[in-house]
């Protein structure tokens, strides 16, 4: 059982290594946020420190994005009849989409690592043990969004349509949150959104560990972590499990 | 009698096969606006950040759409549907000039709710400025373009092709006076800083602050963008016009 796990997380990372360019590419997006957006944009905040600030902020949103793009592949397999394949082999479905939502989060670790290393070689590491706990609750949201990705893309079950709702979530989900700024400087509304986002905690819990300015204690943040990573995985397994089967994808 | 309206037309239908995709992008540019920059505005003292970033946000909305251009004419290229335009009773010409100036006018036609949103939010001391932006937002539109299209016709490889049309969306969205005032570059690494004093990009965001927030004309501005796009449409057009004979 074990065995067929670790073939079902394997074979999501062989998926990320078809992406080497496009992995590339999203390093140096992350590299030209910092050196370019980050630097201008700090010469104008009034908040002091505001680069490494931002720096990591902007790892909590790739993070974010990378555990999202489970939902393409699994559209992606879908619209290309790949999932009669992947029923038919001699896996237990179970195993099947645990492994895919334990595979989603792990890759999108692996997929951030650079930009990880860059942040903490950028930043300066502090206390490695803050660091540790900073880790685990990082690994926290990429399953939680893995599994909130698959939620998405079971319930929809289109391509185009999934396509929309992340572009659009994306949008608002990042804004929403304390990734490019604190809490204090939200009107009311915006702040509430904000407090409830599971990116707020993880980037509060990371600018603990790195010992940067922090609005939330780290232990209610990775307590929220923790309830956002077991309900989105699940609900993300419980609907792929049911809806995987019967077809109806469209693109 | 050119049939090149018949080229704009059919890249025209295509681009509202796209809602979902503008959508997508409107949803983006609302968000930066109503959010980003209303949050900024509190962090940021020395300008008032929302009026300042509201004409950017309609630039990078012009930029966004005007570049979707090269996307198609790359896809055509790529499974060889401009074998299909070339049997078409319309010139080579015709093809290779429509499809900038169709990309132009999508831009135009995409940008404008955004467009009517920075009018009605700025200050706008000078109203009698406001038509000339539309013919110099459909100039930079070309551009644009016109950059996308060369893009596709020099790169042959389908990821390369990708990474490099995103990778060059980012830097001349971020290394633009889009979201911040040119002064901010000097500080940084010289090359960036040249970047965003000859980017495209700012000049258009720039010269949308000019007109809309400060009631003047800079026809230094006008006459660089009209440059850039007539240099890219050029080039981009020679290179095209090779692709498609190969």
């Amino acid at each position: 059982m074990l065995r067929h796990l670790i073939l079902v997380i394997e074979r999501d990372f062989r998926l990320l290594m078809e992406y080497r360019l496009f992995l590339l590419i999203r390093w140096l997006w992350f590299s030209i946020q910092i050196a370019v957006f980050g630097l201008a944009i700090s010469r104008l905040v009034i908040l002091d420190d505001y680069i490494n600030y931002y720096a990591a902020g902007i790892y909590v949103a790739t993070l974010y994005s990378a555990a999202m793009f489970v939902a393409f592949d699994i559209s992606e397999e879908a619209e290309h009849g790949f999932v009669d394949y992947l029923l038919s082999l001699p896996i237990n479905r179970n195993i099947l989409i645990i492994g895919r939502a334990v595979g989603g989060g792990l890759r999108s670790l692996a997929a951030t690592a650079p930009p990880l290393i860059l942040t903490l070689l950028f930043v300066g590491v502090r206390n490695p043990y803050t660091l540790f706990n900073a880790l685990i609750g990082l690994s926290l949201l990429s399953f939680g969004v893995a599994g909130l990705a698959i939620t998405i893309v079971s319930l929809l079950k289109s391509g185009a349509k999934t396509d929309i709702l992340l572009g659009a979530l994306d949008a608002f989900v990042i804004r929403l949150s304390t990734v490019f700024y604190p809490r204090e400087f939200m009107p009311p509304a915006y702040s509430t959104a904000a407090a409830v986002n599971p990116l707020t905690h993880a980037a509060e819990v990371f600018r603990w560990a790195l010992g940067l300015s922090y609005e939330t204690p780290p232990t209610f943040s990775m307590v929220i972590l923790l309830a956002f990573m077991i309900s989105m995985t699940c609900i993300g397994i419980y609907l792929y499990e049911r809806r995987i089967e019967g077809g109806g994808w469209t693109i | 009698m050119t049939k090149i309206h018949l080229i704009i037309e059919r890249d025209i239908r295509n681009f509202f096969k796209y809602r979902w995709w503008m959508a997508g992008l409107i949803s983006m540019n609302l968000a930066d606006l109503f959010i980003l920059a209303i949050i900024f505005s509190n962090l940021i003292v020395r300008l008032e950040y929302f009026e300042f970033v509201l004409p950017g946000i309609a630039i990078l909305a012009l930029f966004a759409s005007a570049f979707t251009i090269g996307r198609e004419v790359y896809g055509e290229v790529r499974r060889g549907i401009h074998h299909y335009l070339l049997s078409l009773p319309v010139s080579k010409w015709e093809i290779i000039i429509g499809r900038p100036i169709a990309g132009g006018i999508r831009g135009l036609i995409y940008s404008t709710p955004m467009l009517i949103l920075a009018i009605i939010l700025s200050p706008t001391p000078n109203p009698e400025l406001i038509p000339m932006i539309i013919p110099l937002l459909f100039i930079l539109a070309v551009g644009i373009s016109s950059l996308a299209i060369f893009l596709a016709s020099v790169v042959r490889n389908l990821d390369a092709y990708i990474s490099i049309r995103g990778l060059l969306y980012f830097i001349l969205m971020f290394s633009s006076t889009v979201f911040y005032p040119i002064d901010v570059f000097i500080d940084l690494p010289t090359p960036i800083y040249y970047l965003a004093l000859y980017n495209p990009v700012s000049h258009g965001a720039d010269m949308m602050r000019e007109v809309l927030q400060m009631g003047f004309f800079n026809p230094v501005k006008a006459l660089s963008l009209t440059i850039f796009s007539i240099v890219f449409l050029v080039v981009s057009s020679i290179l095209y016009y090779r692709r498609i004979r190969e």
